[in-house]
């Protein structure tokens, strides 16, 4: 082709078609040139400064030793610096005073909402609304009591209700009644007389409280002594929906009897123990974390 | 005798309508206007959902007959979702719901899906199966790509019987 090129001297690559129609040796422009002899120079010296080439198992270092887990350390630890000293006040501060303390308090929500969402949401519902058959933290209507140290106490520890099953114990008719009985109490009335007496007549007084209200005893400083035992005499609910199946079934089955497959199921884990995962000893929450959680649901708007 | 004055108007050349800038500006606006509802048009045909039911004769004329058998198979069931707020778009939530049964009894259920409608584009719905965490609990973890309202359905299937429990919500900015 080249021999018998019609255009000689004119930089042609000697490719003609249809008689004049060629392709011409012009150098691409010179921007476009700059531009690619840098970004070969800008790869070459990345690859020295930063890890690159796949060499065995590793990649080489780089020259500035820079590597992306240092680098989220590094976040790590700016986060931790800027909470340490308000991790080190809560630690060493009581609930109480860090309720008393406005930017401590702040801190300590935002932090134990985390921890929340993590640990109780699951059950208790994202905003502590609770969900059926788990208690609402959002609300003053407590079992085991809701001042700062008995919530410490039940996070720490756990909780199990307990109630009889009382197929076995009372007549059908007499189970019917007291359903009925708490019911009426539930949609504000003061229950009948005969509903009171059988309820103190089969002991349910005991665990209840003498006014049903799930006291039972209260202390001058205005805490009170109960078991778990909930309130018949509010609108609340233990076992949702309610009603008087649910009340029949709960005076039928119990909480947590043993052998008894229908009835209820009332456990919080205890977040202060030592629970065993692959062999190691891993304690669910530590102190610290107990303690925030315990003002974050004091907080949730039914602390005493 | 030659006038000082001359009083004679010239008379000034007509603009052509189309040269004048206040018909330009108006055409422009009409124009506008109508490129505007000619996009709503076009989205709205493209982006339709289109018919829920595509059998929605027939389950009117049943309607009555659907009405009384589903209340006569009522298990009286409750069924509750949380969903957690605020919700950010492109931030990862647990969504949960709990049903329990006319005791207060958590019941399992065959299957549990969770569907995220985008009602003003069927594009991006999408549904994902719940995954069982306890008794009557399920769960599923998702985020919403987009800001805005979506419309949640949770629906819970049991032989043939479905139960669903749905909620209008707003995603905000992340």
């Amino acid at each position: 082709m080249a021999e018998n090129n019609p255009f000689p001297g004119e930089n042609n690559t000697g490719h003609v078609w249809d008689d004049n129609l060629r392709e011409l040796a012009n150098p691409p422009p010179r921007w476009w040139m700059l531009g690619f002899w840098a970004s070969i120079l800008f790869v070459i010296v990345y690859t020295i400064l930063y890890p690159s080439w796949p060499v065995g198992q590793q990649a080489t270092p780089g020259l500035l030793g820079w590597t992306q887990i240092q680098e989220y350390e590094q976040g790590v630890a700016q986060v931790d610096a800027k909470r340490g000293p308000f991790e080190e006040q809560i630690s060493r501060m009581t609930a109480e005073e860090i309720i008393a303390d406005p930017g401590l308090l702040q801190y300590t929500l935002a932090s134990a909402k985390v921890l929340f969402g993590d640990y109780c949401s699951a059950c208790h519902g994202s905003g502590g609304q609770g969900n059926p058959g788990y208690p609402v933290l959002a609300d003053d209507d407590w079992l085991y009591g809701g001042s700062l140290a008995k919530i410490k106490e039940t996070i720490t520890n756990g909780r199990k209700g307990a109630m009889t099953a009382h197929g076995t114990i009372l007549a059908p008719a007499e189970i019917d009644a007291l359903a009925h009985w708490v019911v009426e109490m539930n949609e504000g009335g003061a229950g009948n007389p005969q509903g009171w007496e059988l309820y103190r007549a089969k002991g349910c007084n005991a665990c209840h409280g003498e006014k049903a209200n799930g006291v039972l005893v209260e202390l001058p400083d205005g805490e009170v002594v109960s078991v778990g035992a909930a309130n018949l005499t509010d609108s609340i609910w233990r076992f949702e929906p309610g009603g008087f199946e649910s009340a029949r079934h709960t005076i039928t089955y119990g909480v947590n009897q043993p052998g008894v497959p229908e009835t209820r199921d009332a456990v919080m884990p205890a977040f202060g123990s030592v629970a065993k995962v692959d062999d190691v000893d891993v304690r669910k929450l530590d102190d610290q974390d107990i303690k925030k959680l315990g003002i974050y649901v004091h907080e949730l708007g039914g602390g005493r | 005798m030659h006038s000082t004055t001359n009083t004679t108007e010239t008379p000034s050349k007509a603009t052509p309508a189309l040269r004048s800038p206040w018909v330009l500006a108006w055409i422009g606006l009409i124009l506008t206007v109508l490129a505007v509802n000619l996009t709503f048009v076009y989205l709205a045909i493209r982006t339709d959902p289109g018919l829920v039911n595509a059998d929605y004769y027939e389950r009117g004329q049943d309607y009555e007959r659907t009405m009384i058998s589903r209340q006569a198979r009522d298990p009286g069931w409750l069924m509750r979702a949380d969903i957690p707020r605020p919700l950010r778009a492109g931030v990862e939530e647990s969504i949960r719901v709990v049903l329990v049964d006319q005791a207060g009894q958590p019941v399992d259920v065959d299957q549990a899906t969770f569907y995220a409608y985008r009602p003003s584009d069927v594009s991006r719905d999408f549904a994902l199966p719940m995954i069982r965490e306890a008794k009557g609990r399920y769960l599923v973890e998702t985020s919403f790509p987009l800001i805005g309202v979506w419309d949640i359905l949770i629906a819970a299937k049991t032989g043939e019987d479905e139960y669903s429990v749905g909620e209008r919500v707003n995603v905000a900015r992340p």
